[in-house]
């Protein structure tokens, strides 16, 4: 008999383990996903005392603030472009944009609210959230806004030296304090004014890859700065032609293919470099979504190394999209010596009494260009500007370079692309402007660099 | 019993109800800080009462020169301080009535405790059973509905539920019965190894004791107490497998209890939502599964250390003090709480089954591992509901959970496995696992 009740305490044993196991998945495993879900009602419960910190722009100009204790009186003070990033934080919608990524943060607990346990109650809970301060710059991001004039579209301007982003335009939007009411019709929008196209609209790039498959082609040995190719005007890639709006550009070099955009030479070059350019590409993070503080997007990029999908991703079409972000690095990696820094929102979160508890700091993403590759690619685009098909950003004062895009797309008109870099004094800030389905790159989108460059290096 | 070696003082018993005093203490103190920033609020005084019933059980017992085992009652009453501490700290309007239940129920267990060790009559534990039975039809023809289950009996304002007090009857008339097997009966030859189905079916008490068993699960059921009838069944399958044996019946057993589940399912619907809820609880969190998701949050917010009393928001669990008290006290008492609460049960049903093997009489030892079944079994089904490990069904938490019939009902069967620990043999050299704990002094028995 003994043995017999020695397997029922066996068995007692393992249940018993089963069930310390259980106990150690959700108190601990999981135990700080479970505590800081919105659906715990702890978090609405504790929100209810708790006086949300504000968002200010990297100057102290206030972007959100609370008026008193508890979700309900949040106010948006920032320009409207900026609405899709800041996102709400509202009682009943929920939180979205920085508002849900900030959210321990501003609330006063880090991500740790869990494992605090007796010590959060003796050192009593704080009601005070943090505040957060942005790296956007209002001034930047209000030419950015008047630049889109209530057009659809994007503009993103990094620093090209640090990451940091210094105005995200995004149009259309909502206006925030009218979320709820309006609620159902804002969701039926065919133009979704809640997202954030500078991060999560995914476009064609179109011939803004242009610049990247430079750099990659040099680096892979293809082209030099000396090396010319001629242009016929078409060129066949699989089974498809490809040809130039302009004609047969003769013989063509490095400078001058990205200066007109010469697409015969850019397929060219692709078809040489065959399966080796989706990897390149893959380098310059084309293949997954930038690390942000906030969502992003996740470019697509087709490993297919046909000749058809080499010739489409040579001219930015086919398969391939990206987010203006996606497209503002690249320029950002040329102007950068090669270098893209990872791209950041957040310069410092602090407490009431000013103590910063937390500081963001430049960091290297990734290296997709020898040095030598991106200062010839900075010349093309340099070349563009100058007597290119970006004419219309020059600007007499500082040095600029771009490269315009026109990306077909399904939905109407082609998308007016803008990508470039200026450089001042040290300083150097690459942007990228969409307009959807705004035409031509050169006429439509070009012309509103200028604007924001200024903002961007005068004065600071 | 007990021999004429001077008084008998149950030392160990006494520091472990010293010790459970100290935690009583210090839970009331430690709540009474959070709720009213004093340390001696009326928060201390309670949870010092309730430890207080164990005290007063340990003197009642020495004075009785009761020589059983003196671990079982520290576990008991540790179990039962820390239960109250939550009750008191989620509904302080319940505190009185939980602090009388725990006076009444230790009352009882000391009463259970010296009643099962003068041998009572053989014919108890089925007469009990019947009575069991009869009660359970007087419930469903009389009785009234609380939380989904016909299960209370009202007699002038006092409520009980009758399927609280069949789990002990089951035990008694299960210990009784089956301990006249042959393969029971120590025999110093050849013991055989195990009884068949058709040898325990020849035994007239083991055919009484099948039927009543069956009357009174299906009785259970029949109440839409679905969870009750589990652990009894669950409990008494494994008290005939060690009586027996026969490792057939634990197989039949199994098979025949999955039949009886999918039977059951098919006319009680909400069983099978709690399936549903159990196997995916996000799937429906805010409706079936509504309140194990509540139970996940309240885990995840106390994480390693807990929120300490009277900080977490247990609250918000439906049905906190009674069917979800675990995981509502491990908001607050944190990992390192409950993993504690949990070698609570599990010492004091290892130690019951330790207990049982040293044990000479097999009506006994038989009685014995018989409660710690029903303890571990419905200790398992709580918590691992708790915890969805389990489907959740609607039982309490032994000697912790709010309710005067578990409560009572928990420490009565607490007084049948402290009675069954009186006359313990040496610890087998087979076990050390039995620990060196304060043994009876090893006489003859009445088997």
């Amino acid at each position: 008999m003994n043995r017999r009740i020695g397997r029922l305490a066996a068995a007692w044993m393992v249940g018993c383990a089963v069930l310390a196991l259980a106990a150690t998945y959700y108190q601990a495993a999981v135990a700080d996903r479970l505590a800081s879900s919105p659906a715990n009602p702890r978090i609405a419960n504790a929100e209810k005392g708790i006086w949300r910190g504000k968002v200010v722009d990297r100057n102290g100009e206030v972007l959100a603030e609370s008026l008193e204790r508890g979700p309900g009186s949040r106010v948006y003070r920032g320009p409207g472009s900026l609405a899709p990033l800041l996102g709400y934080a509202h009682l009943t919608l929920g939180k979205s944009g920085i508002e849900a990524a900030m959210d321990p943060w501003l609330l006063g607990r880090s991500s740790s609210y869990g494992r605090t346990g007796l010590l959060s109650t003796i050192s009593s809970q704080p009601d005070r959230g943090y505040s957060v301060r942005l790296v956007i710059d209002l001034r930047v991001q209000r030419a950015c806004e008047a630049a889109l004039a209530g057009r659809r579209g994007a503009v993103v301007v990094v620093d090209a030296a640090n990451g940091e982003v210094l105005a995200a335009a995004s149009s259309p939007w909502a206006d925030p304090a009218r979320l709820e009411s309006a609620w159902d019709a804002i969701l039926a929008r065919e133009d979704s004014p809640l997202m954030c196209r500078p991060f999560a609209g995914l476009y064609p790039p179109g011939s803004t890859i242009k610049p990247a498959i430079a750099g990659a082609a040099i680096d892979m040995g293809l082209v030099g700065t000396g090396t010319v190719y001629d242009c016929r005007g078409s060129i066949r890639a699989g089974g498809t032609i490809i040809s130039d709006a302009a004609g047969a550009h003769g013989s063509v070099d490095l400078d001058t293919a990205i200066a007109l955009s010469c697409n015969t030479a850019f397929v060219h070059l692709a078809l040489a470099a065959g399966s080796q350019l989706p990897e390149a590409l893959g380098g310059f993070c084309l293949s997954r979504p930038l690390p942000l503080e906030v969502p992003t997007a996740s470019a697509a990029l087709s490993s297919e190394a046909t000749d058809d999908a080499l010739g489409q991703l040579a001219i930015g079409q086919g398969d391939m999209v990206a987010t203006p972000l996606h497209v503002a690095m690249i320029a950002a990696a040329v102007v950068n010596h090669g270098v893209m820094m990872r791209p950041r929102l957040v310069a410092e979160v602090y407490s009431d009494s000013g103590a910063v508890v937390r500081r963001s700091s430049p960091r290297v993403l990734c290296v997709p260009m020898t040095p030598s590759a991106a200062h010839a690619v900075a010349g093309g685009m340099r070349a563009a500007v100058e007597w290119g098909t970006a004419r219309a950003a020059n600007l007499p004062e500082y040095t600029v370079g771009g490269k315009t895009g026109t990306a077909e797309n399904p939905h109407g008109a082609p998308h007016a692309w803008f990508a470039g870099y200026a450089q001042h004094a040290g300083r150097k800030v690459a942007l990228a402007i969409i307009i959807e389905n705004g035409g031509s790159g050169g006429q439509v989108a070009a012309p509103l660099a200028g604007g924001i460059f200024r903002a961007a290096l005068s004065g600071r | 019993m007990l021999t004429a070696q001077g008084p008998c003082r149950r030392d160990a018993e006494r520091s472990l109800a010293g010790i459970v005093l100290l935690l009583a203490g210090l839970c009331g103190a430690s709540l009474s800080i959070a709720r009213s920033g004093s340390m001696l609020g009326w928060d201390t005084v309670l949870c010092f009462a309730s430890g207080a019933a164990f005290a007063a059980a340990h003197l009642l017992l020495a004075a009785g020169r009761f020589d059983g085992d003196q671990v079982i009652m520290g576990l008991v009453a540790a179990a039962a301080v820390l239960g109250y501490a939550s009750v008191l700290r989620l509904r302080a309007d319940l505190a009185l009535r939980q602090l009388s239940f725990v006076w009444v129920g230790a009352g009882v267990m000391v009463a259970a405790a010296f009643w099962q060790r003068s041998g009572r009559d053989w014919g108890f534990g089925m007469a009990s059973a019947v009575g069991a039975a009869a009660l359970l039809v007087a419930t469903l023809l009389f009785g009234q509905e609380r939380g989904g289950a016909r299960s209370w009996i009202f007699i002038g304002g006092m409520g009980f539920q009758p399927s609280e007090f069949a789990k002990i009857s089951c035990v008694l008339a299960g210990a009784d019965a089956l301990s006249a097997l042959p393969t029971c009966v120590p025999s110093m030859s050849v013991p055989p190894c195990r009884a068949s189905l058709r040898q325990m079916w020849a035994s007239r008490p083991v055919r009484r004791l099948l039927l009543v068993w069956s009357a009174i699960v299906v009785l259970t059921v029949l109440q839409r107490d679905v969870g009750t009838a589990a652990i009894i069944y669950i409990s008494c399958v494994p008290l005939v497998y060690v009586a027996s044996g026969n490792r057939g019946v634990v197989l039949g057993a199994a098979g025949l209890g999955a039949a009886g589940v999918a039977l059951v399912g098919r006319f009680f619907s909400h069983l099978g939502a709690r399936f549903a809820a159990w196997l995916n609880p996000w799937a429906d969190a805010a409706g079936s599964s509504y309140q194990v998701v509540q139970a996940f949050y309240a885990l995840g917010s106390g994480g390693m250390l807990g929120r300490g009393y009277g900080s977490g928001s247990p609250w918000l669990i439906p049905a906190a003090p009674t069917d979800m008290l675990f995981a509502a006290a491990a908001e607050e008492i944190g990992l390192a709480g409950s993993l504690g609460v949990i070698a609570i049960y599990f010492l004091l049903v290892g130690h019951a089954y330790a207990c049982a093997m040293r044990q000479p009489s097999p009506r006994r030892s038989l009685a014995a591992v018989g409660a710690a079944n029903i303890l571990a079994v419905q200790t398992f089904v709580i918590i691992g509901g708790n915890l969805g490990v389990l489907p959740l069904t609607g039982v309490t938490l032994p000697f912790a959970s709010y309710g005067g019939s578990s409560m009572i009902a928990s420490l009565a069967l607490a007084g049948i496995l402290l009675g069954s620990t009186v006359g313990l043999g040496p610890v087998p050299a087979k076990t050390p696992a039995a620990g060196a704990d304060a043994g009876g002094n090893g006489n003859g028995d009445d088997s």
